[in-house]
This record gives C-alpha cells, sequence and structure tokens, in this order.
C-alpha cells in the first residue's frame, strides 16, 4: 500500500487512512441524449440566423443592384458570427459541454468550425462592400472610404475584422507550429476583443436588427449567455477553487527521465470533485510563470492534504518546473476531461497507457471497482521512460487485473501485438491515452479488433 | 449520418420558424399606385414605381410631399415638374435621429434623385441598404404627385 501514497518526502502530518474503493465524483456519464440536444439548439439557432435574412428585407431586394452581395454579405456575416457564438460557447468548457462532447470533442469542433467563421466574416465584408459599392455606382476601392467614413462603427469592426484575419493565419499548421505555445494562446485571447469591437456595427447596421427589436434584443441575450458562461467558467469558478483549496508546491520528486511529479499541498481537496483520469490547467504563481495555464494531469486522486501531479518536461516550461521553489502558489482551473469511468459503456475494461499516457491511467485505475478485472498496458521506448509502472501495478492487483509492461520502438513493439494480449478485446470498454499519433494508432487497433466507437475513450496528450 | 440528419433537421425547424413568424416581410418595397390606372404593377417586391402620365396633370407645377417617418428620421421631398417632366427634388423638412443618418442622408438622397430624374417615373429602384429612406422618399414624392392630380 505504501507505494500508492504520495505524502511529500519532509512531511510531518502523517498519512490519513484511505480507502481504495472507487471514490463519487461530480465528472457524471455523458449520455447519448445530451449529445443530440446539443446538435439541435446548435441546429435551430442556426436555421434561425439563416432565415433572418428571407425575412429582414435583404432578400426581396435581391435582383436590385448590388442587391445579391447584399443578401450572400449579410447571410455569411449573420453564418459566421454564429459559428463565431458557438466558439465561444465551447471556449467557456461549461462542465455540462464538457461532459457531453468529451475535452477532445469540444476541441475537435473548435478547430473545425474555426476556418468556418473566419472565412464566412472576411467573406461578409468583402461582399458588402461590393454591395454598396454597386448600389452607389462607384468602385470598391473607393466604397472602402465611404462605408468607414459614413457608417459607424464600421472603423472598430474593420479592426475587428483585421485581428480575426490575423489569427486565422496564425491558426494554419505550418505558422502556428513556429510560434512559441504561451505566444499563440495571447493571440488567440485577442479574439474576444475583436468579438466585442465588431458587435457595435452588427446590431447598428445589420439589416436583421435595425428596427427588429425582438431579433436584436435576442441577439444581445445570447452573447451576454455566452459571455456570462466564459466568464462563469474560465474565470470565477477557477478563482473561486483556487481561493477555497489554497494550493503551494510542497515537493518535487524526479520519476524518470524529463518527468517529475509535483506534489501540492492544499485546503478542503476532499470537497473538489476530481475523477480519476482528469486533468486541470495549473498555473504556478511565479513572477515568470503566473500567466501561463498547462493542462497537467492529476495522477492520482487528492490523499488530502495533498494533491499530485505528474509532467513530462517537454517544452521550456515543464523544465523548468522541476525547479520550482516548494512553497510556490498554484491556482487551479479544472478540473477537465471526459476520459473517466463514467464514459466506460461495458462490465470490463482495458487500459492502454503510450509514456506520459500513464498519469491519466493512473489515476484512472482507482475509479475502477474492485474484482473489475482491468487489463493494463503501459507502453515505453525504454526502461527509464516507464514511470508510476509500480503504483499501476499494485492497483491493478487490488482489482485482480493483468499488468503488461511493453519496452521498446515502435518497430519492436507494434499496435497491433498489444491485441494479441487481450483475449477478450473486443467485449471491453478501451481507454488510450498518450501522444496523438500512440492514440490514433491505438483507437484503430481497437476498431479493427471490433470494439465499437462508443467503447473507445481516448486523451491525446499534446508534446 | 443520424447526426447529421438531427442537425439539419433542428437546422429546418429554426429556418422554418423564423421565416413563418415573420413571414410575409415586412413592406420592404415601395409599391407606388400609379397616377393613372394604367402601370403595371412591377413584378419585383421592392422595385419603386411611379408613373407619371403626362398629359393628365398640370405641364408646370410644384408641389410638396406630405413628410414621411421612417426609422431613421422623417422628410419630405418637393417635386418641380416643368413641361410635363419632373424636373427637380428637393428633400425638405429632413430630421434625422443621429449623425449616421444624417451622412447617409448626405449619400443616399442624390442617388435617388438621380434615379427619379432619369426614370421620370417609371421605374425607381431602392437603394440597397438605404431601403427605408428609398422608401420615405418615394412616397413623399408619390404624395406630391398625388396632390398635382387629384386635388
Amino acid at each position: 500500500m505504501d507505494s500508492l501514497t504520495f505524502y511529500p518526502r519532509e512531511s510531518t502530518s502523517g498519512p490519513r487512512s484511505r480507502e481504495l474503493e472507487t471514490r463519487t465524483s461530480s465528472a457524471r456519464r455523458p449520455n447519448a441524449a445530451s449529445f443530440y440536444a446539443v446538435l439541435v439548439v446548435a441546429g435551430i439557432g442556426l436555421g434561425l440566423v439563416l432565415g433572418l435574412p428571407l425575412v429582414d428585407g435583404t432578400w426581396s431586394e435581391v435582383h436590385l443592384q448590388g442587391g445579391l452581395a447584399m443578401f450572400l454579405g449579410s447571410t455569411s456575416g449573420l453564418a459566421g458570427t454564429y459559428a463565431a457564438l458557438l466558439m465561444v460557447v465551447m471556449a467557456s468548457r461549461a462542465p455540462a459541454l464538457e461532459r457531453t462532447l468529451g475535452q477532445d470533442g469540444v476541441l475537435l469542433w473548435h478547430r473545425r468550425l474555426a476556418p468556418w467563421t473566419i472565412g464566412l466574416i472576411a467573406a461578409h465584408a468583402v461582399l458588402l462592400t461590393v454591395a454598396y459599392a454597386q448600389s452607389a455606382k462607384q468602385g470598391v476601392w473607393a466604397e472602402v472610404g465611404v462605408l468607414l467614413r459614413t457608417f459607424p462603427n464600421m472603423v472598430t469592426a474593420t479592426v475587428a475584422l483585421g485581428i480575426m484575419v490575423l489569427i486565422g493565419l496564425a491558426s494554419i499548421r505550418a505558422v502556428r507550429t513556429r510560434m512559441p505555445r504561451e505566444r499563440w494562446w495571447l493571440l488567440h485571447l485577442l479574439m474576444y476583443a475583436a468579438l466585442i469591437l465588431a458587435f457595435a456595427h452588427e446590431v447598428v447596421l445589420g439589416p436583421s436588427f435595425v428596427r427588429h427589436p425582438v431579433v436584436r434584443i435576442a441577439w444581445t441575450v445570447a452573447w451576454l449567455l455566452a459571455a456570462a458562461l466564459m466568464l462563469t467558467y474560465r474565470v470565477g469558478v477557477p478563482v473561486y477553487r483556487t481561493r477555497r483549496h489554497r494550493l503551494r508546491v510542497v515537493d518535487v520528486v524526479a520519476e524518470g527521465r524529463d518527468v517529475v511529479s509535483v506534489i501540492l499541498e492544499g485546503r478542503e481537496l476532499d470537497r473538489l470533485a476530481i475523477a480519476g483520469g482528469q486533468f486541470c490547467e495549473w498555473r504556478f504563481l511565479t513572477p515568470r510563470m503566473w500567466w501561463q495555464a498547462h493542462p497537467f494531469t492529476v495522477s492520482g486522486l487528492p490523499q488530502p492534504p495533498y494533491l499530485r501531479l505528474t509532467v513530462k518536461g517537454v517544452g521550456d516550461f515543464t523544465r523548468e518546473l522541476a525547479n520550482i521553489p516548494v512553497g510556490t502558489r498554484v491556482a487551479l482551473e479544472g478540473p477537465y476531461g471526459a476520459f473517466t469511468v463514467h464514459a466506460q459503456r461495458r462490465r470490463n475494461a482495458v487500459l492502454i497507457a503510450g509514456g506520459v499516457g500513464v498519469t491519466a491511467v493512473r489515476s484512472l485505475l482507482e475509479d475502477l471497482p474492485l474484482k473489475s478485472r482491468p487489463i493494463v498496458v503501459l507502453r515505453a521506448a525504454s526502461e527509464d521512460e516507464l514511470f508510476l509502472a509500480d503504483e499501476v501495478e499494485e492497483l491493478v492487483r487490488h482489482r485482480k487485473g493483468v499488468t503488461h509492461r511493453l519496452v521498446g520502438n515502435r518497430d519492436e513493439v507494434p499496435m497491433a501485438s498489444i491485441a494479441r494480449l487481450i483475449p477478450d478485446l473486443a467485449k471491453r470498454d478501451v481507454f488510450i491515452s498518450g501522444s496523438s499519433h500512440f492514440v490514433r494508432a491505438g483507437a484503430a487497433m481497437a476498431r479493427e479488433a471490433g470494439v465499437p466507437a462508443h467503447a473507445v475513450h481516448q486523451e491525446v496528450y499534446a508534446l | 449520418m443520424k447526426r447529421i440528419l438531427t442537425l439539419l433537421g433542428a437546422t429546418a425547424a429554426g429556418f422554418t420558424s423564423v421565416v413563418a413568424l415573420y413571414g410575409s416581410p415586412t413592406k420592404t418595397g415601395v409599391l407606388l399606385k400609379a397616377a393613372t390606372p394604367t402601370t403595371a404593377v412591377p413584378t419585383g417586391g421592392s422595385t419603386t414605381t411611379t408613373t407619371i402620365a403626362t398629359g393628365t396633370g398640370p405641364a408646370n407645377a410644384t408641389a410638396v410631399g406630405p413628410v414621411e417617418n421612417y426609422s431613421y428620421g422623417q422628410l419630405a421631398v418637393k417635386v418641380v415638374i416643368a413641361g410635363h417632366r419632373i424636373v427637380d427634388l428637393r428633400v425638405q423638412g429632413l430630421q434625422t435621429l443621429d449623425a449616421y443618418s444624417t451622412q447617409l442622408e448626405q449619400y443616399v438622397v442624390p442617388i435617388l434623385k438621380t434615379e427619379v430624374l432619369k426614370a421620370q417615373g417609371i421605374r425607381i429602384n431602392a437603394i440597397t441598404g438605404a431601403t427605408y429612406t428609398s422608401e420615405a422618399y418615394a412616397y413623399s414624392i408619390q404624395g406630391a404627385l398625388d396632390k398635382l392630380r387629384f386635388k
């Protein structure tokens, strides 16, 4: 049992007794109905928005000089801004939404919608400039000047468009990968400024809103709700939880090559509703680090007053973390993630961890019931990259399961060899965590072995 | 597939409900009743049609149309007719709600004037993006023409 506690090495407070039973957590099971509810709400909203240009007079002018461009420009502006609204709602990480779509799902939809949002809004600007130029029978470039000078809130809207296009360009993979994560994140934050700057021109000039007070109010309320969700879940709740738990670093333990565990001490950790497999966004409140938040997995359910996160040092930040002074205060946002026992659909599970992915598997195991006979596969390129393995083995033993340690490179230990280790693979839930490449390969292997998509659960570590 | 259908179905529901709710678009275009009953009703929704049947009214006259209120302000148009033709249009009693609308007037009114003078009441197109102003302008002209012919 000793290998499962992670009390700081020089702790004076003795370990409190702790059950290995499943503990309750707030991360409830997502269900298909709620997923469809999200789809229906999003679809109705899109339908309402697309219907507006048909009834606000824009459509009936479509045969006039510039009318077609005006109609298309209005429609694309509305659709693009509606997509932006959905993206803000998703970025709020409201727990209900995270549970329904999953952390990966939210990110995936965010990425899928992003090009549409920026593309449609850019098209809106071009089309409406052309429309007004045609309507006034003058050149497009001359019309740009007229629009900026004559129409209210157009200067701010143009600034907003510039920001959006800039963020769009920076998000192209080739550009983004060359930018430090922190800078990209700061640039990304400007999107909120852009959305605020653009709002005034929408309701003052948009034919769907002028003279249509109901529509204008509904639109404003929708945006205020999105802003409220954002402020509540990205600012309010994290500040509240940070103040409640008052976490600070009490120890940093080397776990293996480039891997450290940071042990935090805090108050009322029994009230932190975290499920095994979840992660938080952490901020270490030092003068150099406070402004960046990093997603690190909680590599073991809290053992009040302690909490442990385990990090593989890949970036500048994570390397710096190894030398973080004891006593540093820590802010948290979360917990996030749907890679939990609540996602399980079948009786038994197999947990496959590649490299650092073991952290999520380690804490998820704690939530599995005794005698659940889990099969755990720990995959690493070399022996010294295999960490937390002893803890995992002990947890698996308590649950009458089996642990496989697979060490070697991809060619020596191909994904297909994992399938051979688990005879009843097709009847189990499959949890896979690790790098995006590892998780993709693992999910493909599971699907090939006959595991249905709803029983394959993934947690991707962006390295 | 089921997900796509759900999304499409919901979109269709939202779309239908907004179109049904605000269905018949608020009088978007201006359909000016012709001074003489011979004028064909235009097919397009927002084409403004005024007809001046030359010969039915006075050859030379001046009239000020009624003050038309529209969502951004109000205006009245003075119509000058010489030799059965509209030769001049002047906006009178222009009041706007805000500076923006004033600027919009300065931008739109000359275009409308050119349109009417050129069309001589056969067909003028409302200016896209300035529908309400175009409407008010056309209604006021119609009012002025009505005064000249039927009073």
